[in-house]
């Protein structure tokens, strides 16, 4: 069920990707964490923005590069030409992209644990921009939280791009699918988050369409248990997006 | 002798006559066996039946005896395969291609591989995004051939070859063929079949016509001959007449085209000494030959 030889050739094909969004996500963090200045908009710039549209963008390109785009290529010709079951190669590529979001959001949380230890984040002035009425400073607890909820959000969303990856077998469609599911999730979290900022329900209606609402920030500051039930759901998506690409993908008939 | 590939009546339908239609052929444990059609009559289609890539509307296709769609991580520790189309996946150089697919393969001993690569004079060390189309080409053929696998699927094999490097490809073919080892191998080049096939299978928009193995011609052999006639009359006649196979007729500069097994030439030749000519020539019977006449008969047909 999984070949280190595919392994090592799935990551030498994306680890540039890999490091340049995952080293990103760490200096943003941390310039936003550590830094007065900044400080106050963490939880909006990089919580609501930067730290869910790079695990975007790495997403949508890997995910196509893990199976659609090597069909359409017709390199995956040479991987099933060896003693390789389907499943196999599946299961490998989907190790590889759910290991890599792992380690992506590991590395931003050991990153905000030691800047917040450092200099803790005052709670009351951050939160005040997204209308949350908390106070205190910003616990360990709650970084792990919120980085555990939107790396499951993240999985969701690989998930349905690795699904569409296993799908078809031409780039244009995977990357189509793909990529709306990830505009309308970025866009969808952006005009949330503009909604409930300036009480415009309207706009706020958005924040539903995307799959970034499974992260729920507020839930998280004021302690509510929402956030357990939506991590819930978000692995649950997460694993039958995942499970629907790999059946498809087995079953197709591959033009190699 | 047992059968390396045997496909039942295989039929794949992409619909508007796309496709191939009712195949049953077999391919017999250490034989060259050639694919010959016109583009997209079906030969890559019938590859990747073999291949385990498609699944068939209809029939069966076993390899030894295994489904070639259900068993077919099995099928493949059997199996070397040339794609037609080669694009390589990401990895840099083609060291590291090799590499991996000798890991994916399980293989230990690359003494062999270094071989080919010397033989084909690869550059391994090039950037694979960099290589000329003749050099994918070759870097398909080692990494089909390193494992010297017992069965070989070989798509268009001689595609941007040069002619030097093609004849080592045919070295390759019948070293392995004297090893025991089964080929199956599609082509347009009849030079290459010819200096390697022990059974060529013609097929055209998706069926099959014919197929033709050596020892059938070898046993019994045919000439050509083209015959020029002095009038329509004494043409027309002897085509009527002669019990040989005409292949050709033109009205226009009165000449006939006729198929003479060889144990009959004489005899032939006796019958046409009744006629006036104005000529007699010879013409090599070759695959080729062969080949054009069938496809030229179909669409008549």
């Amino acid at each position: 069920m999984f070949s280190l030889p595919l392994f090592k050739q799935t990551l030498k094909a994306n680890w540039v990707m890999f490091a340049v969004m995952g080293a990103l996500m760490a200096i943003f963090l941390a310039q936003f964490a550590g830094m007065e200045m900044t400080k106050s908009l963490l939880l909006l710039i990089y919580y609501g923005m930067i730290g869910l549209i790079l695990p975007t963008i790495y997403v949508l390109i890997s995910s196509n590069k893990l199976l659609a785009g090597q069909v359409d290529k017709g390199s995956m010709a040479y991987v099933l030409s060896t003693p390789k079951r389907r499943i196999t190669v599946c299961s490998t590529q989907m190790i590889f992209q759910v290991c890599t979001i792992i380690i992506m959001f590991a590395v931003t949380t050991v990153m905000h644990l030691i800047v917040n230890a450092i200099s803790p984040l005052d709670l009351a002035a951050a939160a005040a921009t997204l209308k949350i009425d908390v106070s205190g400073t910003l616990t360990a607890a709650q970084i792990v939280k919120m980085n555990l909820c939107s790396c499951a959000a993240c999985l969701t969303l690989g998930g349905i791009c690795y699904m569409f990856s296993g799908v078809f077998n031409l780039s244009k469609y995977s990357t189509g699918c793909s990529g709306i599911v990830c505009g309308v999730a970025i866009l969808g979290s952006l005009f949330g988050m503009f909604g409930t900022m300036l009480n415009v329900d309207a706009l706020a209606f958005f924040k539903y369409v995307s799959v970034y609402s499974f992260f729920d920030l507020s839930s998280i500051l004021t302690g509510t248990s929402t956030w357990i039930i939506l991590l819930v759901i978000a692995l649950v998506l997460s694993v039958a997006a995942y499970a629907v690409g790999t059946w498809r993908f087995c079953k197709k008939d591959l033009p190699l | 002798m047992s059968n390396a590939i045997e496909v039942k009546n295989l039929t794949k339908d992409y619909g508007k006559g796309r496709g191939i239609f009712d195949f049953t052929f077999d391919v017999k444990e250490g034989e060259v066996f050639g694919l010959v059609g016109t583009n997209g009559s079906g030969k890559t289609t019938t590859i990747r039946h073999i291949m385990g890539f498609l699944k068939g509307d209809k029939g069966t296709v076993t390899v030894r005896g295994l489904d070639a769609y259900k068993n077919a991580a099995e099928v493949k520790k059997l199996v070397g395969y040339v794609p037609g189309q080669i694009d390589f996946p990401d990895v840099g150089s083609g060291v590291s291609f090799l590499k991996i697919q000798a890991d994916l393969l399980g293989l230990k001993d690359f003494t062999y591989m270094n071989g080919l690569i010397d033989r084909l004079k690869i550059d391994v060390t090039a950037p694979l995004r960099r290589m000329s189309k003749g050099m994918k080409q070759k870097m398909a053929l080692v990494a089909a051939f390193m494992a010297q696998p017992d069965i070989y699927l070989l798509d268009e094999p001689s595609t941007g070859l040069d002619p030097l490097m093609r004849d080592v490809m045919i070295d390759m073919i019948n070293e392995q063929k004297a090893q025991g080892k089964t080929v199956f191998m599609s082509s347009h080049v009849f030079k290459e079949l010819e200096d390697t096939c022990d059974a060529v299978m013609f097929i055209h928009d998706g069926k099959i016509i014919n197929t033709v193995r050596r020892s059938d011609f070898a046993a019994d052999p045919h000439e050509t001959y083209i015959i020029t006639f002095r009038n329509k009359s004494d043409l027309k006649s002897f085509a009527a007449k002669t019990g040989e196979t005409v292949t050709g007729t033109d009205e226009n500069t009165l000449k006939l085209n006729v198929n003479v097994a060889v144990k009959r030439i004489n005899g032939f030749l006796k019958e046409l000494s009744a006629f006036p000519i104005a000529g007699l020539s010879h013409e090599n019977y070759s695959l080729e030959k062969y080949y054009m006449n069938n496809i030229e008969t179909s669409e008549v047909k």
